[in-house]
């Protein structure tokens, strides 16, 4: 295999099947030795008028976004795994990968939602469970 | 036997000692919190130790170290990872920093690395309960 050919296989490694990175934690606001205490300001308007069951019933479609993109890119993970295996003989099996790029980006977008939602219900003193 | 026989069955036993997953792991200060001075506690057993994708706002606590750690299958033909075991290595390092809990964990999905043909990657915040 000439250099550009392995240069092009590694390319097309990044581009389809890869792994998603865990979502970044958010920084803390509730432990006893956080430097920052959450307060209104930290909300949008919209998102302060919200009651905790619709704070609740929002935190759940998001786990549900969450569950739904994750099994889209289950149901893509063994024809990726089996094009990046035939891909190292016949470079033209790439095309048959599927990134899933909009479902890792749902997913971390709604962790990101939640970690909001999360803090704004310690802020109203919302019941969980 | 011949040598390629033998040489077959010597690939095939380091394939198979190779099977299973591992991990890695990466410890940094809380964010946005003053970091601890020292663990506070002695090692917990990791098997006590409750991993929630929740905050915990019932008790109080202090954050010891943002936890992300990455399980890995050695061969293709080994199964994916799972946040199970991502769970298992995140109790693990908590219980290196003398941690009760582990909370808001999180994963990203699996997937094929430069190193693994399947690995997941999850994280979460090591917390110790005040006194």
């Amino acid at each position: 295999m000439t250099n550009r050919r392995r240069a092009g296989v590694l390319a097309l490694l990044l581009v389809g099947g890869c792994a998603g990175s865990a979502p970044p934690l958010p920084p803390d606001t509730t432990g006893t030795t956080s430097r920052h205490r959450v307060t209104a300001a930290d909300f949008s308007a919209a998102d302060a008028a919200l009651s905790c069951s619709q704070i609740a019933a929002e935190r759940d479609m998001l786990q549900a976004t969450i569950r739904k993109a994750n099994a889209d890119v289950a149901a893509n993970r063994e024809s990726n795994q089996a094009a990046t295996m035939v891909g190292a003989f016949v470079p033209l099996a790439y095309i048959g990968t599927e990134g899933n790029y909009a479902d890792k980006d749902a997913i971390k977008a709604a962790y990101a939602r939640q970690d909001v939602l999360d803090r704004l219900a310690v802020f109203k003193h919302c019941r969980s469970g | 036997m011949s040598r390629i026989s033998a040489a077959l069955l010597i690939a095939g036993c380091l394939g198979l000692a190779a099977c299973g997953t591992r991990a890695s792991s990466d410890i940094a200060a809380p964010a946005g919190a003053a970091a601890p001075a020292a663990p506070a506690k002695a090692h917990k057993d990791p098997g006590q130790i409750p991993v929630l994708t929740t905050d915990v706002t019932d008790r109080k606590y202090h954050s010891l170290g943002d936890i992300t750690v990455t399980v890995s299958k050695n061969t293709v033909f080994d199964s994916d990872p799972t946040p199970a075991q991502v769970d298992d290595e995140l109790r693990k390092r908590a219980a290196e920093l003398g941690a009760d809990a582990v909370i808001l964990a999180r994963y990203g999905t699996v997937g094929i690395g430069f190193w693994s043909w399947g690995k997941l990657e999850g994280s979460g915040r090591a917390i110790a309960y005040d006194q």
